[in-house]
Order: structure tokens, then sequence, then C-alpha cells
């Protein structure tokens, strides 16, 4: 990371936090920085907010982002993955990564209206994961591959749980990354569930 | 429908031929012979990320110090000699490839590109690697594919074609998208052509498209078939 990365990671910090909690967040990217935009607001929560939560991998393994937080030294205490996409992935190799093993594996992709109740219920019961309670964040890594799996009004009816989800706790925060010219449609109605849409391309010509 | 993404390929004219660009993310080989204009379909691929405010990462597997591809790079007007060293990076895995086994290159791979974060990524060449590895390059391959696949990056994989062979087929079972690259000769002089043999999910051009290889323009796909 260079210094213009750190800088596009402040950035990003300070517009969540003036976003105000609690709060549903969409972070506009160019879609071949996604991973990259993805690894920006964790390393900010991670280790400069000092904050704890879920990321939803549903783009690509969860390994691959365990992986580059390990590349950078940030420690990976404080984040829980949810893979709903290893388990397509097709790699042997991914599973030989030394990574944390701090992850669920949920192989109903295609089902992605039930994901809140996985939130809710199945999910995280170890360590200090215990229930949402005692989380800051999730993050889902990128809406848009949601549609190879899942029609439109399954993915309209999952936005509308998440934005529940959140707003009904006050400690959390729900950040969803997308590039917005992916789908029109889909960029409508993910627009009407978030409160504030963060231009990361905007905010990385200012850094 | 999610319709696939692209980007740019960075050759003149093929954007054309192929709905608009590479998908993103996927994996491709372009192929061809001694002189076809292979590496410098990579460096324009990287070149054009590069313009995108996207990083590139150049791997050869030709153990060829980074002075000597500039060298070479530096006859090339259309690429700016100010994006080696930042927004591409360029990694020799030669003495990986002669030296250790395929595990050890992909771990030293996995870890070049975790560090690095590109969008773009190119292999060149891929198949010198397959006299090192033997009975295992096809597992290799596989594993090397599958790794490029999870990134998301937009990866070119570069092949030799021995005079004879139509292309390296033991690397285009696994790719997303086959270019050729070759060189026919015709009236007594030597005319190149490239063709898009594949490209999962587009609807391309088919058929050998005549190419010109300048140092002002790189490679720019002739418009006279299409």
């Amino acid at each position: 990371m260079d210094g213009e990365d750190l800088k596009l990671v402040k950035n990003i910090m300070e517009k969540v936090k003036k976003s105000g909690d609690p709060d549903t967040v969409l972070f506009d990217t160019p879609t071949t920085q996604i991973a990259k935009t993805n690894f920006f607001i964790l390393k900010g929560l991670l280790e400069l907010k000092g904050k704890k939560g879920y990321f939803v991998s549903l783009d690509r393994p969860h390994q691959n982002m365990s992986y580059l937080l390990q590349n950078h030294d940030i420690s990976q205490e404080n984040i829980w993955y949810i893979d709903a996409v290893s388990h397509m992935s097709g790699s042997k190799r991914i599973g030989k990564k030394n990574v944390e093993e701090n992850v669920d594996f949920v192989d109903n992709t295609f089902q992605i209206e039930e994901f809140v109740e996985f939130f809710k219920e199945k999910g995280v019961k170890r360590k200090n994961f215990g229930s949402l309670e005692d989380i800051d964040f999730i993050l889902i890594d990128n809406v848009f591959p949601i549609l190879n799996y899942n029609n439109i009004e399954k993915i309209q009816e999952f936005l509308s749980s998440f934005e529940e989800l959140i707003a009904s706790h006050e400690n959390l925060f729900g950040l969803i990354v997308m590039n917005s010219n992916s789908h029109d449609n889909l960029d409508r109605i993910i627009k009407r569930h978030v409160k504030t849409v963060i231009d990361v391309k905007k905010l990385k010509e200012d850094a | 429908m999610a319709e696939l993404e692209r980007v740019s390929t960075g050759i003149k004219g093929l954007d054309d031929m192929v709905d608009g660009g590479f998908p993103f993310p996927s994996v491709s080989l372009v192929a061809g012979g001694a002189g076809t204009g292979k590496t410098t379909f990579g460096l324009s691929f990287l070149t054009e990320g590069a313009r995108q405010g996207e990083k590139g990462l150049f791997f050869t597997t030709l153990s060829e110090p980074t002075q000597w591809m500039l060298r070479y790079t530096n006859q090339f007007d259309f690429i700016d000699k100010d994006f080696f060293g930042d927004e591409i990076k360029y990694q020799d895995v030669g003495l990986l490839v002669q030296n250790e086994g395929y595990e050890e290159l992909l771990d030293f791979i996995d870890d070049k590109i975790a560090e690095v974060m590109p969008q773009r990524i190119v292999i060149d060449p891929i198949t010198v690697v397959g006299p090192f590895f033997k009975e295992e390059y096809r597992s290799f391959l596989f594993e090397l594919i599958n790794l490029l696949k999870n990134w998301q990056a937009v990866s070119v994989l570069t092949g030799e074609v021995s005079p004879g062979m139509a292309y390296p087929e033991e690397v285009t079972y696994a790719v997303d998208s086959v270019i050729l690259l070759s060189m026919l000769e015709e009236e007594g002089s030597r005319r190149k052509y490239l063709e898009v043999l594949k490209m999962r999910g587009t609807d391309h051009t088919t058929g050998k498209q005549p190419i010109s290889i300048t140092t002002e323009n790189g490679i720019v796909v002739l418009k006279s078939r299409f």
C-alpha cells in the first residue's frame, strides 16, 4: 500500500463516520476496484477504528480476503467470514492457504433472501461473536454477483430485511459494495435501501 | 440477466471484435509463434490498465532482468515508461521455475498478487514452464488458472506455439478466452494476423483479422476484414 492508498482508507473512514450511526452505506466503486475497496474498508474498520464485524463473501472465496489481510499484517481477530462462494470455487488450493479459522461456510447462495435469518439465528456462535449485539458492522463484498444466483425479487427481499436488521440494531453498520453502473435496476433498488452512497472513485481522486 | 463486465484489451480494434473487452474477471491465453506480438500484447494490456488507474503485474518466466525488458519497451511510443515500477510491477520468476516445484511457484505468485493487489496480470510465457514441471504441468496449470480466477483481476497468459502446432491445447481447455497471433507468408511477404478462437460469454468476430505492429501504436487490428 502506498501513501495514496492510506489516504483513501482514511477518507473512506471519515465518510463512514460522517454518515452517522446506525446506517446502511453503499460504496460505489468501479468493478475492477471492488476487491481493493473491500480491503480498504476492512483495513480502516479493523485497524484504524478497532471495529468488529462480519465479512460476507458473495463474489470470491473468503480465503482471498483473509490472505490479503494476513499479507498486509492486519489482525483478523475481530473479523468473522460468512462465505457463500467457496463451495463453487473449484480450487483445491484455497483450502491450503494458511488462514484463520474464523468462518462459516454457507451453501444457500441461491436463496439470498434467507441470509438475514442466517445472520440472526444460525450465524456466528463462537468466540466473542456470540450475537449481533457483539459486532459493529456487516460488510457485503459485492452485491452484483448475487444476480447470477437469484432473481431481482429475491435480492429486493434480502435488501429489505438487511436494511431492517441494520435499523433495528443501533450498534450496527451495514456496508455494501458495488459498481452502480453494473446493473441499472439493481442500482435503483439498492439505493432505495441505503441511507448513504459513497463514491469511492471520487474519494480516490481527492486523495 | 447479469451482463458480464468488461475491461478494454488495450489493442486498437480488438475491443470491437469482443463485445467491448475481456470479461472481468477472467483468464485468457494469447498464443502465437516467435515474433507474432505476444509480449507486446501483454504490455499493451497492462499499459491500458495503468491509464485507467488499475495496477498491473507482469510475471516473466524467462529470467529476464527488468532493465532488459525495459530496454525493449523503450522502443515503443505507446507505452508510458513512468508506469513501470508503480502502476505496473515487473516480476521475474524464471529462477523459481527452474529450481523449485510448482507449489512454491504458485505460493510466490499468490503472495505477489496479495502484495500488489493488481487488476491486471500477465504471465509471459506460461508454456516455458511445461518442460520443468513435466507430468505435473497440467496440475500446475489447473491450480494456477483457478488461483487467478479467484482473484478479482483479468489475467493474460501468453503461450509459445511451435511450427505445425495450432495452439498449446493443455492451456486452452482451462482458460476463458483464446486469442491466436500468427504470421503467414503471402505473396512473398510475412503478414500478421489475430484470431479470437474462443471467448466465453462473448459474441466475438471469427476468422483471422490482419494486424500491424508498430513502435508507435503497438498492435492494431486492421479493419479491412470486419
